[in-house]
């Protein structure tokens, strides 16, 4: 076996493993918490595949999600975190929204102009950090964060004054017109056509980021900005190209989103798929190939937690936790650092040793 | 507009902004310690949410309000720690570690809050305490000033404190320096006999220290109790204040009394009809200003003094 080969099976032995503990961790709380931990357990573990709408609520929250780690897979190879992802879900969504309830076309321009309003807004408004950044050397993670808050209250700003619908009790935009939602592809659950567009998406990343000069000047400026520099690469024009796919794509999650699952548009705080994305980013080791699998197993455990916060008398968003563990243990390169190194050195030992042998 | 004025230049609104900008100062202050020693801590905004809870909480059933703060604190001081932990010792990336411990005290603070109180969004069912306001005597009597200065939370008097404290301890102490050496260039620290993985861990627990009193002050002074998500960005704000400060203590309170202003602003004009939603943009919307301000200015100083060093040089050669 290659070092590289061993590297890259043992970091999936490091995933797995860390992802154990965090469950382990998560059963752990639970027990602390809960007056009936082992049905709570049973739901969390269970519950997604009891009943056929709780699996398709799996996969309506494997949607956007998709779409959001992909644009951090993006965003994040070029080295720099931008966070503006949270923020652009929830314009995204609120831009598809708007544009379906003002624009008046119906059917397939509806929906198009939707996504690609979202898309495009958001992927520009993803660049303004990246260009202070680049430009002024502004912080990049203040910038994109303090960004996704303007984007927060401009965005409910355009709730409460433009599209806001008077004849409902609650805070809720005019019904998007029945032209521009999206037409579920199984019945008894709402998995609409968005899903076709997640997977033509992540084929299309992954092309981009694995099979074109672009990707791979992007990857290259991440592992090392000088080396790219002195090569030539346009670095403000790569990191502003993955910057304006980063936002794109979370826009237009917030658009599937938005159009798939909702009657109308009425969130009022960041949704939080945006993170969500940095996490199942982080399980895929940022490569947009392990990105579905990622994404999945985020979209069971969220759908667990879900169910068992309405059986049971645990709060969902001990998911949130038990994400956020499953982020360290993965990231930290000292995590079973020992072990890698031993078995490298055991490695090398027995090639080394091996064409004695057959020379002999 | 004339009632803007005349409610701009009241002591109530200079009062106002010293209250606002409490929460900032602290957040700054754990951010800027962190910093000198090289290491970007993004935890505290995380970091004040669990202090602000735990401050709640603990004395809702101790019943002293010091011991509660004491509680609070080591909670701060522990987040530090677990960040320290993480990306010292695992050698974690910072940027990773931070989103996902800012994660944990999100979903943490709610879960908790949660198990304890049965309700998800605050703990308006608890009997908390709150810490103090403090009356400087004779101060209090003077008109105007005595409004302005007198009467805030004790955890404000803390804060001005801190920001003394802290060019102390940076510029003054042997444990300053280390933490600056540290910070600059870790291997020559380290050429010399220190160990500077426990140099950057006493500043993470001082930096979360820092922080749980922001968190504190929140929860137990400016509100009565815990909300979730009650921080709304200051944490972060405070990050920009200290990157725009300089890296001097001093130069990051100014800059959080800036944002401060902004805070108070946006506070005053919701009686003046402008919606809400534009008002409440206006903090985050002046961060990212501030940041690009400070960073130009930075790159102007950086090229002047490149063009003296140039100068200089050529006079020698001449």
């Amino acid at each position: 076996m290659s070092n590289k080969k061993l590297l890259q099976f043992f970091g999936v032995i490091k995933t797995m493993l860390a992802i154990l503990i965090a469950m382990v961790l998560a059963f752990l709380f639970i027990m602390m918490v809960s007056k009936e931990p082992l049905a709570a357990i049973k739901s969390f573990l269970t519950g997604p595949f009891s009943t056929v709408r709780r699996f398709g609520n799996l996969i309506e929250y494997f949607i956007p999600v998709c779409f959001t780690a992909l644009g951090v897979c993006v965003m994040f190879s070029v080295g720099m975190s931008s966070v503006i992802g949270e923020g652009s879900v929830f314009f995204g969504g609120l831009l598809a929204a708007w544009v379906a309830i003002s624009s008046g076309f119906t059917g397939m321009p509806a929906k198009l102009s939707s996504f690609l309003m979202a898309g495009a807004v958001c992927g520009v408004v993803a660049m303004i950090p990246m260009y202070l950044k680049l430009k002024f050397d502004a912080d990049l993670f203040v910038g994109s964060l303090m960004l996704n808050y303007v984007l927060l209250y401009l965005g409910l700003y355009i709730l409460n004054y433009v599209i806001r619908d008077p004849d409902v009790g609650m805070t809720a935009s005019y019904a998007i017109p029945s032209g521009a939602v999206l037409g579920t592809l199984f019945k008894g659950t709402k998995v609409t056509s968005a899903l076709i567009l997640a997977i033509v998406a992540m084929v299309l990343v992954y092309v981009l980021m694995d099979k074109t000069h672009i990707g791979y000047k992007m990857r290259l400026i991440g592992s090392n900005m000088k080396f790219a520099k002195y090569s030539g690469v346009n670095i403000f024009a790569m990191c502003m190209l993955s910057s304006f796919l980063g936002g794109f794509l979370s826009g237009v999650g917030g658009a599937a989103e938005i159009l798939g699952r909702h009657n109308r548009f009425q969130w009022m705080a960041l949704p939080g798929f945006g993170w969500d994305g940095i996490l199942i980013a982080t399980i895929a080791g940022f490569k947009p190939k392990f990105v579905p699998i990622a994404a999945l197993f985020i979209a069971y455990i969220k759908t667990g937690a879900d169910i068992m916060n309405r059986t049971s008398d645990v709060a969902s968003e001990l998911v949130v936790v038990i994400q956020a563990f499953m982020i360290l243990l993965i990231a930290a390169k000292g995590f079973l650092a020992g072990t890698q190194q031993k078995l490298i050195v055991k490695n090398i030992k027995a090639a080394a040793a091996q064409p004695a042998e057959s020379e002999a | 507009m004339n009632g803007f004025w005349s409610v701009i230049f009241s002591a109530g609104f200079v009062a106002t902004i010293i209250r606002v900008t409490t929460p900032i100062i602290f957040a700054s202050m754990a951010c800027l310690i962190a910093k000198k020693a090289g290491v970007r801590n993004i935890t505290i905004e995380g970091t004040m949410l669990v202090s602000a809870l735990a401050g709640v909480v603990a004395s809702a059933y101790l019943k002293n309000v010091w011991l509660a703060v004491l509680i609070g604190m080591l909670a701060g001081v522990g987040i530090g720690l677990f960040l320290g932990y993480f990306h010292i010792i695992m050698d974690t990336d910072i940027w990773l570690t931070g989103i996902a411990i800012n994660l944990i005290a999100n979903g943490g603070t709610v879960f908790a809050m949660f198990a304890i109180t049965g309700d998800k969004g605050s703990t308006a069912s608890l009997a908390s305490l709150t810490v103090p306001n403090i009356n400087i005597p004779i101060i209090k009597d003077i008109p105007i000033l005595g409004e302005i200065l007198s009467g805030h939370s004790f955890f404000t008097y803390l804060a001005i404190v801190s920001v003394i404290v802290m060019y102390v301890l940076l510029y003054k102490t042997p444990l300053g320096l280390r933490i600056r050496a540290v910070g600059e260039y870790s291997m020559a620290a380290e050429s010399v006999g220190e160990n500077s993985n426990r140099i950057k861990l006493i500043a993470l627990a001082l930096s979360g220290m820092f922080a749980s009193f922001g968190g504190m002050f929140m929860s137990m002074s400016y509100a009565s109790r815990f909300v979730r998500d009650m921080m709304a960005g200051r944490g972060f704000i405070g990050i920009a204040a200290e990157s725009m400060g300089g890296g001097h203590p001093f130069g990051a309170a100014f800059a959080a009394a800036i944002f401060g202003v902004a805070d108070a602003l946006a506070n005053v004009l919701q009686s003046f009809s402008i919606p809400s939603e534009l008002l409440l943009m206006i903090p985050y919307l002046a961060t990212i200003v501030g940041l690009v301000l400070y960073s130009i200015r930075r790159q102007e100083a950086e090229k002047k003094r490149i063009q003296k060093m140039r100068q200089s040089n050529t006079v020698k050669e001449g």
